[in-house]
């Protein structure tokens, strides 16, 4: 658990945080979002101590981290930045392996750990093991990345902007790696990105930051439903709120799976999936013109059709 | 790396102003001795009709290849001309055979014009080849290999002893080894020693950025200074110092002799070394050492395992240049009695003896070129993980 109680930090004399309260349950995904220069950065690296604060404190697991010694504090603590952040002279498997060795395990566990942390991120290890880091692609050493913060298994993850410089597909895609591996590893996780959609897609508690202050912490679904300030609502953008809070839930909340359906093949070309979201279900009805879709489960059994109507009722609901 | 097949018009001009060389001034001259003026022998002359023609036919085939040159014949042109290049020694041994009976000990053999001019534009050709090629470092540091080694062969087995040079060097073989040592010594002890300096300085203005301006401002200063006048500003203080303090003496510090020279080569070798010290610190990516930090690595572990082998591709860049501009000076320390090849420099003008200026001016330029090749050589070592980038 990761508390930050009345953080402050000056440049100059001016204030980039200010007077911050937030609490990062264990386990939970925060997303700080924010334009740039809104502290978003500044607070994140407060807490590995990179950036000392200068009023307040910070707690992790109930612990004052001024007590901890800064190298201490990091090793414990995975730390992701864009790719730029890899050692262009170290090859992929030195780069993981660098807080484990850090830290003095012995070079067998170092080797093992860099090949489990290697699979976990689809990194074929014959191929990657011995590349620099410029010979990857883009998304290749995000993966690096990613993987080199979770070496050393620690409890507490801080990604900064990890996947801000990468092409729209493959960040897509790293998305979807990052909710898999978080589904395994339950890391407690802070999270700094611009774009909302990210932030909505992956956290399960999203902070939005403006001119130091945190302006609204909440769930994605909250957040969408009832944005503090006009400011909020300016980021989250009016006029597609609907759609976005239709991406949030899956088709396994709004269907009832029904035994009577097994069996049954399905009329149409346009077959639904349990854990496609609200959002897909609406875009596909646009596109084959129809309001009712049959939907099938994990096993692509027929399990029961979602209609025009329910997917209306799901995002008025709770309004 | 496919070269557009079109005419090359430096390599059509260079061979063409070889061959009006090669024909219309001096190969060679002989001198009966060391003080009679020599004759000047044109190519034929020099080598007979045979080695004439085949030296000729070499930059003939060269010039003819530029025309509508490609890609596997520019490497034909590059074969050539290091071939030719490194057989100039042969075409002097044949000369010397011609010229010098060998019952006359001292008559010699004086480089002429047309042979100055011949190794002046085959070096100039191989340039422009290797720049065409875009051929990496291995392949200059190959043919400087290849010509380098083939003068020493001819050197070394006696072949070239009727050159005027190798005669001067003959009276003088003990001397030139205190030269070469006193050059190698000046240089080293310059380069070390600035080393060391420039790297400390470097470090603090990477530390206080404000001490930037003041420390490149007083070493630029520095080098503005003429090198003459600089080594000349130095006898007064340093005579003074020992004066004061006779025991300096016995070490060797005086106002002339190697202290006003290493002082003097020290000030102008400390901007290269410095300012590319620092650019290369300054220059590892700031992500790199924010990943670093926190990661957890120490101020220390971030500096010595991550910023500084990043940089040590272009300090050694640094080391290069300085080193050769070192070496250059040196030459010019011998003014005030610090030995090293500017011995023979002087001597030489001071004797209207032009081998004996070449005995010193040649060995410098070679000192040079050994410096350039051993740290290209390592740059390109200690940035293996970037040369891995270009063949990917």
């Amino acid at each position: 658990m990761i508390e930050l109680i009345g953080v402050t930090k000056l440049f100059g004399g001016r204030a980039a945080v200010r007077d911050l309260h937030l609490t990062v349950p264990t386990g939970a995904f925060c997303a700080l979002v924010g334009t740039s220069g809104c502290g978003k950065s500044t607070t994140l690296r407060m807490i590995n101590k990179l950036l000392p604060h200068d009023g307040g404190q910070i707690h992790i697991d109930g612990q004052q981290i001024s007590q901890f010694n800064e190298q201490t504090l990091r090793r414990r603590i995975g730390y992701a930045i864009q790719s730029t952040g890899l050692f262009p002279h170290w090859t992929v498997a030195a780069n993981i392996g660098l807080v484990p060795n850090l830290l003095g395990w012995p070079k067998a566990k170092v080797q093992e750990r860099t090949r489990e942390l290697m699979a976990l991120l689809g990194l074929d290890e014959g191929t990657f093991w011995h590349k620099y880091p410029s010979q990857l692609s883009g998304g290749q050493a995000q993966r690096v990345g990613v993987a080199r913060a979770l070496a050393a298994d620690p409890d507490i993850l801080l990604m900064d902007e990890p996947f801000g410089a990468l092409d729209p597909i493959t960040r897509e895609h790293l998305q979807n790696e990052m909710l898999r591996i978080q589904s395994r590893l339950r890391k407690t996780v802070v999270f700094v990105t611009h774009d909302m959609d990210e932030a909505l897609k992956l956290a399960t508690h999203v902070g939005v930051m403006h001119e130091g202050r945190l302006v609204q912490l909440a769930s994605p679904e909250t957040l969408l439903r009832q944005p503090a300030n006009g400011y909020v609502e300016s980021l989250l953008g009016s006029q597609d709120r609907g759609l976005k809070l239709a991406g949030l839930k899956t088709l396994a909340e709004v269907v009832q799976p029904d035994d009577k359906w097994i069996g049954t093949a399905a009329r149409g070309q346009t077959v639904l999936n349990l854990s496609d979201s609200a959002r897909t279900a609406l875009s596909a009805m646009l596109w084959s013109g129809q309001n009712c879709l049959p939907v099938r489960n994990e096993q692509g059994q027929l399990v029961g059709e979602v209609t025009l109507d329910q997917l209306c009722r799901l995002s008025e609901s709770k309004a | 790396m496919s070269v557009k097949a079109q005419t090359n018009r430096v390599l059509l001009a260079l061979p063409f102003a070889a061959l009006a060389a090669l024909w219309g001034l001096d190969f060679v001259s002989v001198q009966p001795n060391r003080i009679m003026p020599g004759t000047g022998q044109s190519l034929v002359a020099a080598l007979g009709w045979p080695g004439a023609l085949l030296l000729s036919g070499g930059v003939l085939a060269i010039l003819l290849n530029a025309w509508r040159i490609t890609s596997p014949r520019f490497w034909l042109t590059l074969a050539l001309a290091t071939l030719l290049l490194a057989l100039l020694p042969l075409a002097l041994h044949w000369a010397a055979q011609r010229h010098v009976p060998a019952d006359q000990p001292i008559a010699r053999i004086g480089l002429g014009a047309g042979f100055w001019a011949l190794v002046f534009l085959l070096c100039l050709m191989i340039i422009e080849v290797l720049q065409r090629l875009r051929a990496g470092t291995h392949w200059r540091l190959l043919v400087m290999a290849v010509v380098l080694g083939s003068l020493f062969w001819f050197i070394s087995t006696g072949r070239l002893d009727e050159l005027a040079l190798l005669r001067e060097y003959q009276s003088r073989s003990r001397q030139f080894g205190t030269a070469l040592r006193g050059h190698l010594m000046l240089v080293g002890g310059a380069v070390g020693v600035s080393l060391v300096m420039g790297f400390g300085l470097a470090v603090q203005i990477l530390r206080r950025p404000s001490w930037q301006k003041p420390v490149l401002g007083v070493l630029s200063f520095f080098q503005t200074i003429p090198s003459l006048a600089l080594f000349g500003l130095l006898i007064a203080p340093l005579s003074a110092l020992s004066a004061q303090f006779p025991w300096l003496q016995q070490f060797g510090i005086r106002g002339i002799g190697w202290a006003p020279a290493v002082l003097a080569l020290i000030g102008y070798s400390l901007l290269p070394m410095v300012r590319n010290t620092w650019v290369a610190l300054d220059g590892v990516p700031a992500g790199v050492m924010e990943a670093a930090r926190g990661m957890g690595m120490s101020p220390l572990q971030a500096f010595v395992r991550v910023r500084l082998p990043l940089a040590v591709p272009v300090v050694l860049e640094g080391v290069r240049i300085t080193t050769i501009q070192a070496i250059g000076l040196t030459a010019v320390a011998a003014l005030i009695g610090a030995g090293g090849f500017g011995t023979f420099i002087f001597q030489g003008l001071g004797q209207a003896a032009n081998e004996l200026i070449l005995l010193g001016a040649i060995p410098t330029i070679l000192l040079a070129l050994l410096a350039d090749m051993i740290f290209t050589a390592l740059a390109a070592l200690t940035a293996g993980y970037r040369k891995e980038v270009a063949t990917s």
